[in-house]
C-alpha cells in the first residue's frame, strides 16, 4: 500500500508542477509550494529534471541578502527561507544560494524582549521568527535549525542558540505548541504539528528520557491525526525517534480522503505527506554527511 | 509587556477617527446622537431555537430584506486553537450553522466561513477539531483559510498602530458583508475578547505570522482598531451561550451565560458584552479607544433591545494578576 499511496502522491505534485497548477488559484507558484513539491518528490528519487526546475525556481526567487520572502512585495515575510534550505539540501548545483541563505538566516534572527513576568519562557534568546523583526517562535526555529544542521553548522553558536530555544520552549508537561509555555503562571497546551517539527529538529539534541513526555503526547494525539499538517509532521516526529507508526501509510491515505469534505489540499501539503513517507525524509534533523 | 493607550494617543484616536471618511461607522448618526441599537437574546443552549432567535434580532435591528437580499456573505468565527473537549474556546459550530441559516433565509445569495486561526498553521485541524469541518460538509459552505489564501494591500484607514498598510485576504474583499461571529471570553492581554478582538482573524499568518505576531509588536489594542477601521463588519453577532471566564482567551473555564448578543455596530456590541460580563467597558483599553469613532460605548448611545443587561449580568471571573484584568469590574 505503500508504494500505491506515495505513487499517488508523486503523480499529483508531477502533474501540478508540469502544468502549474493547485489547489488554490494564484497559490501555485509560492515557494513554500514549490520548496515542500521538491522536497516531496526528491525523497522517492522521482522526476529528478522536475524536480531541479523547481529548485531553480527557488533560486530565482531568492533576494540578493538570501531570503525567499513569500513575495517580493513582503519582504519580512521571509520564513520560507528555510524551506527553500530543505529542498537544496546537499545540492552541490545549488551552492552558492545555501551558502547566501545561510549566511542570511545566521544574521537574521528572531526579536528578543525584555523579559516580561507574565512570559514563562526566556525571551532573550534567539531563534527564529515567522516574519522578520518579531519574536522567534517553535516551527521556524526547528525548520531553520533543520536547514542549518545540514550546512554542517551544529556547532554554531547561533545554531545553538537555536537549540536552546527549542529546549526553552518544551512545555513542562511534554511537546511544544507555536512557542508559548506559560502565560500568567497558567501552562499553555502541546499542538502535533509543533510538537512533530521540533521531535524532528531535535532528534540529536536531546536524550529519549528528555522528550519521553512529548513522544508520549504525539503518540496519544496521534490515533486522532488526520488533517494533513498534523499528520506529516506527527509521523515524522515519531519516525525520527524509531516510532514510525505502522500505519502511516493508512493515515495518510484517510487525509487525503478528507479532500472530498474540503476540496484538494495546497501542494505544500501534498509535498509534506509524501515527504512523510519516505524512509529518512532528509535524514530529519541529521548533519550534512 | 504594556500595551496601553496614553492620554495623548487615546485624544489622536478620537480626533484621527473623527477625521477618517468611510471607516464604516455612520459618522452622521454619532454626530446627532441616534443610538445605536444591540439586541440580546436568551438562549438556554445550543439545541435551543438559535435560528429563531437570530432572526427575532435582525427584525429589532430593523434590518431590511434589501440589506441581506442577493449579497455574498463571509462569517467570520473564532476558531484561534481548537482541543478536544474544550468547546469554549471557539465560536460553537451549531452557533455558526444558525448564522449560516439565518442569512441564508434572509435571502442572501451565499454564505461562506473565513479564518485564519491565531495559533495554529493546520486550519484543517481546526475545522476538525470544532466540528466546524461537518457543518460545511453536511450543509455544503465554501471555507476561506484566511492564513494562506490571496491577498491584496488595503489602506490602512486608522493607522494607530505601526502597521502600515494592511494585506488583506481576497476572500473578504470579494465579498459584499464580512460579519464578525465571536465568542464572548475574558482575554489575559486585552481584558475581553469580543467581536472587534475577532477581527484578528482576517489577517493572513503568511503575513502577519503565528500567533500573529506582527500584530503584538504593532500594538495588540492598536492594531485591533486598524483593522476594524480599515475593514469594519457589517454586523457583529456573539455566542456567549456558553462564554469563558478567567485566564481567556484559551486556558479559560467554561460560563454557561445562555446569552446571544448582535447588532450593526461591533463596538456598541462589544460594550454591551461587557457590561453582561460584568465589565465596564470604559475600562477596557481598546473599547474606550474606539469609542467615538468607531462607534459608542456609552449607555446612553446604545439602545438595548430584547433582554435586559440587569436581568443576564453576571460577573465573569476575572484573575487579579492578569494586568489587562486588574481594575475593569463595572
Amino acid at each position: 500500500m505503500s508504494d500505491h499511496i506515495a505513487g499517488t502522491l508523486v503523480k499529483t505534485l508531477i502533474r501540478r508542477a508540469e502544468r502549474g497548477d493547485a489547489a488554490s488559484t494564484g497559490v501555485w507558484d509560492r515557494p513554500d509550494s514549490l520548496a515542500w513539491a521538491a522536497v516531496g518528490l526528491g525523497v522517492h528519487g522521482a522526476a529528478p529534471d522536475l524536480v531541479a526546475e523547481l529548485k531553480n525556481a527557488l533560486m530565482e526567487r531568492q533576494r540578493q541578502d538570501g531570503a525567499i520572502p513569500l513575495e517580493s512585495y513582503t519582504p519580512e515575510a521571509w520564513w520560507p527561507t528555510s524551506m527553500a534550505m530543505l529542498a537544496w539540501r546537499l545540492d552541490p548545483v545549488f551552492v552558492n544560494q545555501r551558502k547566501l541563505a545561510t549566511e542570511f538566516l545566521l544574521h537574521n534572527r528572531g526579536a528578543i524582549v525584555q523579559q516580561p513576568e507574565e512570559v514563562g519562557h526566556d525571551t532573550t534568546i534567539h531563534g527564529w521568527p515567522w516574519i522578520g523583526h518579531t519574536h522567534s517562535w517553535v516551527e521556524p526555529t526547528a525548520l531553520t535549525l533543520m536547514a542549518l544542521f545540514a550546512e554542517g553548522l551544529r556547532d554554531h553558536p547561533v545554531v545553538r542558540e537555536g537549540v536552546a530555544v527549542l529546549k526553552n520552549r518544551m512545555l513542562p508537561d511534554g511537546g511544544w505548541n507555536y512557542g508559548n509555555t506559560m502565560v500568567y503562571g497558567a501552562q499553555l497546551l502541546p499542538m502535533p504539528e509543533c510538537t512533530g517539527i521540533a521531535l524532528c529538529a531535535m532528534r540529536n539534541e536531546l536524550s529519549e528520557d528528555e522528550v519521553q513526555s512529548s513522544l508520549a503526547y504525539l503518540e496519544k494525539e496521534y490515533r486522532h491525526l488526520r488533517t494533513p499538517l498534523s499528520l506529516s509532521w506527527g509521523i515524522m516526529g515519531l519516525t525520527a525517534w524509531g516510532r514510525h507508526p505502522g500505519d502511516a501509510e493508512h493515515k495518510v491515505m484517510e487525509s487525503l480522503t478528507l479532500q472530498d469534505r474540503y476540496g484538494l489540499y495546497e501542494t505544500a501539503l501534498i509535498g509534506l505527506l509524501a515527504t512523510s513517507l519516505s524512509d529518512f525524509p532528509f535524514e530529519i534533523g541529521g548533519d550534512a554527511q | 509587556m504594556s500595551f496601553s493607550f496614553t492620554r495623548r494617543e487615546l485624544l489622536k484616536a478620537s480626533a484621527a477617527g473623527v477625521a477618517i471618511a468611510g471607516v464604516g461607522y455612520p459618522l452622521f448618526n454619532w454626530l446627532f446622537k441616534k443610538k445605536e441599537p444591540v439586541f440580546t437574546a436568551a438562549v438556554g443552549g445550543y439545541d435551543r431555537d438559535m435560528l429563531g432567535a437570530l432572526l427575532d434580532g435582525f427584525r429589532e435591528l430593523g434590518v431590511t430584506p434589501e440589506e441581506i437580499r442577493d449579497k455574498r456573505v463571509l462569517l467570520k468565527p473564532n476558531l484561534v486553537e481548537p482541543h478536544r473537549g474544550a468547546g469554549q474556546i471557539n465560536t460553537d459550530p451549531l452557533f455558526l450553522r444558525a448564522c449560516i441559516e439565518a442569512f441564508l433565509t434572509l435571502g442572501a445569495a451565499s454564505v461562506a466561513i473565513g479564518e485564519g486561526p491565531g495559533h495554529r498553521r493546520d486550519t484543517y485541524y481546526c475545522l476538525e477539531t470544532t466540528g466546524v469541518g461537518d457543518i460545511l460538509h453536511e450543509d455544503k459552505i465554501a471555507f476561506a483559510d484566511l492564513n494562506f489564501g490571496k491577498f491584496h494591500k488595503v489602506k490602512n484607514q486608522a493607522n494607530m498602530s505601526t502597521l502600515g498598510d494592511l494585506y488583506l485576504p481576497e476572500a473578504v474583499l470579494d465579498v459584499d458583508l464580512v460579519v464578525s461571529v465571536a465568542k464572548m471570553k475574558t482575554h489575559h492581554w486585552a481584558g475581553v475578547t469580543l467581536s472587534l478582538k475577532n477581527m484578528f482573524g482576517i489577517m493572513p499568518g503568511s503575513v502577519y505570522g503565528w500567533p500573529k505576531n506582527v500584530l503584538h509588536h504593532a500594538g495588540i489594542e492598536k492594531s485591533i482598531l486598524d483593522i476594524n477601521a480599515s475593514l469594519t463588519p457589517a454586523f457583529a453577532l456573539v455566542d456567549g451561550i456558553v462564554g469563558m471566564e478567567g485566564d481567556g482567551p484559551i486556558m479559560g473555564t467554561p460560563v454557561n451565560s445562555g446569552l446571544v448578543v448582535m447588532g450593526r455596530n461591533p463596538l456598541a456590541v462589544d460594550a454591551t458584552c461587557a457590561r453582561l460580563m460584568g465589565i465596564d467597558p470604559r475600562k477596557v483599553t481598546y473599547l474606550i479607544g474606539a469609542s467615538g469613532w468607531l462607534g459608542s460605548i456609552s449607555e446612553r448611545m446604545i439602545e438595548q433591545r430584547g433582554e435586559l443587561i440587569a436581568t443576564h449580568q453576571r460577573n465573569f471571573k476575572l484573575i487579579d494578576k492578569i494586568a489587562a484584568h486588574r481594575n475593569i469590574r463595572l
